[in-house]
């Protein structure tokens, strides 16, 4: 008697339990955020898209490092719209800001150049320095806006109110 | 049948955690699929507090019996967003009730108090406040408290606490108004132990010069903040004394004794010689030694160069100037000697080759007859010239150098010799591509015709109409070209205005941010627009103007997100003023005495703009209480409703004697609404009720049964103004001019019946930049009605004083009780003249007329016996008004009166 008196009791409570489990879950998300950067806010539609894009040219990329490009991404476009407002495309606007902001303050000295070619002689394969001259100061010039870039996206990082939202982020991303 | 039951149980128990794990560990994965296209049936709201569900939905796009489009739902979020205090929003359906929307939101913590704990003394809460970086309503950002409290620690430290611990903690608000999503935050700091100075050695400069601005002794606390700002007064002390390069510091702290280093560096010295037109201390000014921080040949040249321009400037163009630069115990003596000559002016200026009248030329011109000859603004002349030649279609005008020649002493002849050339005129006005704007409506707009002068600035204006024309028509990337063809003069200049409209762009939904105690629907009803009307900047313009003019916000920024299917959606963000004011303040009047004020306001009662205040007035003859009310939206519409009740207690006193008269108390209240027919023209619709009780009556006072006893007047009033000043409170220019009628009747339960009006009309003009000539005229007529036939006492006309006859005392005018004490009248009229002449930009010296007097009825008014004043007042510039003072003459004085009277007061007197 008193064996059955549990076996009912247990049972009723966990035919409660089991009719209330999956009403709490559920519910399909249509959309929500995963990130905002002060008053904008980063969608998982969003999201999901750019990792959908990201992974056909680096298949190893993470979810996390989509979505950290997506934070700088709007971090720069907001500073960039306040020189260049709409019309102007979102690419323009951060390609233009970037050229005025840092790059055309990133001058290469000779100097650097050289030594990059001392350093790198043997790699080079010998040839003179005037030869590779130019190509050294491209890359170099690269390094160092993006460099430049880097430091400015840590500033503007440490004035934004950044916080992010992955968990239970659907398997399918990970 | 028991078995069967107890096996059931047994599987059902077996299954049962196998259901709840899959229920429940995979979160968020549907257990079936959903149809997409199912209509929103319900939307549920989880989690929100600062905004209504209203808005939230609003701001989603989220609309019942819709069909959710996912980009509509990610531009709704994103929306939302916007007004910045959200940190999580999701959108999901019910799984078992797809028509269920489910929209969960977290928000961002905000900072609803911060308490200060310090132990230890030293240091004032305002200098906690302002080191820390969080601020009280602002948002919480918890990744910063380690950074807050470090820079208050090191605030702390630099103030001579480099013990100080600093701990700041956030808790949820608790408590009876306990509320999500807002936290208080409490900074607990200990002091410790301050670092004391034990010396202070100044290097370099003996200390009792130092002294003068560093200040600290043995004992201070050693605190860098003051230090600092010490050293930069110090620094600029010796700036002011021509120092070249003063060096007031670095400073160094070392066992107690603090170490400053002083060295002020190679002072100058300037001496001028011969200068009459301008002064030395204007000349020293111009030095540009101290700038440069030297003393050198190249600089003595360019000062040299200033004090000439000065001198050009003053009139004196031949001026010479010579420097002698020498140097004297390691510092600088720089002398200029000056030969002004005489002051040149202009004799006269002709033109030659023009067909313009020659004055019309020299309206142009600063060098005109009789100003100061500075070659200077020759150049200046000719310019101003050539761009009036061209306003006038001459394009090829040219103005070559004028000829200058001696035209008696001191006094030069200009001529100018001017070749006009062809003058051109518009010939055909075409406009391609004009778009959907009707093309009448382009050409009106355009307003230029065939053989209108040719005109830069016309054809360029007519552009500029034209864009604002189809911006205005949602039109925003329009884009306009003008092609001149000057190939046939003799036909005109042809212009062809090519416009290429672009896409029409909508308003879509607007984002209010900012607006935490106002209610979104005080925002929202200033909106000149709706959604899926052209959208245009000058609307929003327009709107950021009407939100301002609430004047509840302190800021207020307009702008449009990024465009979606050629729709704007707009962000209002709003900066709120504190609601709440006190006016507090005490006086002495020559006839009250003693008298205060105080003022309690509030313009937001329950966010809704809405504005109550109470104001209390004491002096030794009243006490005053005044409720009012002032609803901005009646009734749903813009139509300002204002409720006011009043208590009184006065004493009416004989201005000469101070006997009382009469005393009077009054209860009254009354309410109605104010209405702008036009932006100039305003009326006034109100109904008041009054309990008078009026007793303690000297006998000549009383004119009528209502001067005795207690009286109540129930009375509607309507008015309407005319305003068209440049500004209420010192006017330059405009009319101000209006009529109240008040009628008292037995129909509205009045004890008393009558009828008055009063009419005005002023007019301000600005005679010369400083030198503004304003009017005033006032006619008030009353009559009773029915079985009155005088006036209650306080319903009765007075004049003279401050702000009617002035040299007359207050209320003095007009009929009187055997006492002397004025009683009344039921007419008055009263003008004022005054010349307002500014002295300097806050000084003012203003001469008045004024003529009036007071009848006991209509019929006894007489012209002859209009009483007249002069006088001459001060005025002095203050925020609320100019402060007055009036000094009065009577210019037809009767016999006992006194010659003259002093007023003071704010405002002006009319």
């Amino acid at each position: 008697m008193r064996f059955k008196q549990i076996l009912n009791i247990t049972a009723a409570v966990l035919l409660v339990l089991a009719a209330a489990g999956p009403l709490k879950a559920a519910e399909k998300i249509l959309d929500r955020t995963v990130a905002f950067v002060n008053d904008d806010a980063i969608l998982l539609s969003e999201l999901d898209a750019r990792y959908i894009q990201a992974k056909r040219l680096t298949p190893d990329i993470t979810l996390g490092q989509v979505l950290q490009t997506m934070i700088n991404r709007q971090l720069l476009l907001v500073q960039a719209r306040k020189i260049f407002p709409e019309p102007v495309s979102e690419d323009k606007a951060l390609q233009e800001f970037t050229d005025l902001k840092i790059r055309a303050f990133v001058r290469i000295p000779e100097q650097a150049a050289r030594n990059f070619y001392d350093q790198n002689k043997k790699q080079l394969g010998g040839v003179p320095f005037d030869s590779v001259k130019d190509q050294i100061e491209r890359l170099l010039k690269e390094k160092e806006i993006n460099r430049r870039l880097q430091a400015y996206l840590e500033t503007l990082r440490g004035n934004a109110d950044i916080k992010i939202f992955l968990e239970n982020t659907p398997a399918i991303f990970h | 049948m028991k078995n069967k039951k107890i096996r059931f149980l047994k599987v059902l128990i077996f299954f049962a955690p196998l259901f709840l794990l899959a229920s429940w560990l995979i979160p968020g994965v549907p257990l079936a699929a959903v149809p997409a296209n199912v209509p929103i049936k319900k939307i549920k709201i989880e989690g929100l507090y600062s905004i209504s569900s209203d808005e939230l939905i609003y701001l989603l796009c989220l609309r019942s019996s819709n069909v959710i489009v996912p980009e509509n739902l990610a531009r709704g979020i994103k929306r939302a967003f916007k007004k910045g205090i959200f940190e999580y929003i999701s959108v999901g359906r019910d799984e078992d009730d797809p028509g269920v929307i489910i929209v969960k939101v977290r928000e961002k913590d905000r900072i609803k108090d911060i308490s200060f704990n310090v132990k230890g003394a030293g240091i004032s809460k305002s200098f906690l406040k302002d080191n820390l970086i969080f601020k009280k309503r602002g948002f919480m950002r918890y990744d910063l408290l380690g950074k807050a409290e470090a820079d208050l620690k090191e605030a702390l430290s630099e103030s001579g606490y480099p013990d100080a611990r600093v701990v700041i903690r956030a808790a949820r608000s608790s408590g009876k108004g306990k509320s999500p999503y807002r936290i208080t935050l409490t900074v607990s700091v200990e002091m410790g132990q301050p670092v004391l100075i034990k010396a202070v050695q100044i290097v370099g400069r003996p200390e009792a010069e130092a002294g003068k601005y560093i200040k600290f002794a043995a004992g201070d606390v050693y605190d860098q903040y003051k230090l600092k700002a010490q050293i930069n007064a110090l620094q600029k002390y010796y700036v002011g004394k021509n120092y070249l390069n003063p060096s007031v510091g670095p400073y160094s702290f070392s066992q107690g004794v603090l170490y400053i280093n002083v060295v002020p560096g190679a002072r100058y010295e300037t001496f001028f010689y011969g200068n009459h037109a301008i002064g030395k201390k204007a000349l020293a000014a111009l030095m540009p030694f101290s700038e440069a921080e030297a003393v050198r040949d190249d600089l003595v040249e360019e000062a040299v160069q200033k004090i000439k321009d000065a001198y050009r400037e003053k009139g004196h163009p031949f001026v010479q100037v010579a420097p002698v630069l020498s140097e004297q115990d390691g510092g600088y003596i720089v002398k200029f000697h000056i030969f002004e000559d005489g002051k040149i002016t202009v004799a006269s200026v002709s033109f030659s080759g023009s067909t313009v009248p020659a004055k019309t030329l020299e309206e142009f011109l600063l060098l005109r007859k009789g100003a100061l000859y500075n070659p200077d603004l020759i150049d200046t002349d000719r310019s101003n010239l050539q761009d009036f030649y061209a306003s006038l279609g001459y394009l090829d005008a040219s103005v070559p150098e004028p000829s200058v020649t001696k035209a008696g002493p001191n006094k030069m002849a200009i001529t100018y010799h001017i070749a006009e050339g062809r003058k051109y005129l518009i010939g055909q006005v075409e406009v391609v591509g004009g778009g959907p704007v009707p093309a009448g409506l382009v050409k009106a707009t355009l307003g230029l015709r065939h053989g209108d002068i040719y005109n830069e600035i016309d054809v360029t204006n007519a552009r500029y109409r034209l864009l604002e024309l189809y911006n205005g028509k949602g039109y925003a990337e329009c884009k306009i070209g003008i092609k001149r063809d000057f190939s046939a003069p003799d036909t005109g200049v042809k212009l062809v205005y090519t416009i290429d409209p672009g896409q029409k762009f909508f308003f879509g939904k607007s984002v209010v941010v900012g607006n935490y105690q106002t209610k979104l629907k005080v925002v929202q009803r200033e909106f000149l627009h709706k959604p899926g009307d052209p959208f245009s900047q000058k609307i929003l313009l327009k709107e950021r103007q009407k939100l301002y003019e609430l004047g509840i916000f302190r800021d207020v920024e307009v702008s449009e997100l990024p465009p979606y299917n050629a729709t704007f959606d707009t962000v209002y963000r709003v900066a709120e003023s504190k609601p709440g004011a006190v006016d507090i303040g005490a006086g002495y009047g020559e006839y009250e005495k003693y008298r205060g004020f105080l003022g309690l306001s509030y313009n937001n009662l329950f966010g809704m703009n809405r504005t109550g205040a109470i104001n209390l007035e004491v002096s030794s003859i009243e006490k005053r209480a005044v409720l009012s009310y002032l609803e901005p939206w009646f009734l749903g519409r813009k139509l300002p409703f204002r409720a006011t009740a009043l208590f009184e207690s006065r004493s009416q006193l004989n201005y000469d004697t101070r006997q009382v008269s009469y005393k009077l108390i009054r209860y009254s209240g009354s309410a109605g609404v104010e209405k702008k027919f036009t932006p100039n023209i305003k009326g006034q619709f109100y109904y008041e009720f009054s309990l008078v009780r009026t007793y303690d009556v000297v006998p000549g006072v009383v004119l009528s049964r209502e001067d005795v006893g207690t009286l109540a007047i129930s009375a509607i009033r309507p008015s309407i103004e005319y305003d068209t000043r440049d500004n209420p409170f010192d006017p330059r220019s405009g009319v101000l001019a209006g009529a109240t009628f008040k009628l008292a009747s037995a129909a509205f339960f009045s004890q008393t019946d009558f009828a008055k009006m009063v009419v005005r009309a002023a007019r301000y003009q600005a005679i010369s930049s400083r030198l503004v000539l304003a009017m005033d005229a006032r006619v008030g007529l009353a009559e009773g009605l029915g079985q009155t036939t005088e006036l209650p006492i306080e319903e009765r006309f007075f004049l003279g004083g401050r702000d009617s006859v002035r040299g007359y005392t207050q209320d003095a005018l007009g009929p009187k009780a055997p006492d002397g004490t004025p009683v009344g009248g039921n007419a008055f009229f009263v003008a004022n003249l005054e010349f307002r002449q500014a002295l300097t930009k806050d000084l003012g010296l203003v001469p008045f007329l004024d003529a009036g007097n007071v009848w006991p009825t209509i019929g006894q008014i007489r012209a002859l016996d209009i009483r007249f004043a002069t006088g001459l007042g001060l005025r002095y510039k203050t925020p609320v008004g100019p402060l007055r003072i009036d000094y009065g003459i009577k210019l037809s004085r009767r016999e006992g009166e006194s010659r003259s009277k002093i007023d003071f007061s704010i405002g002006h007197a009319f």
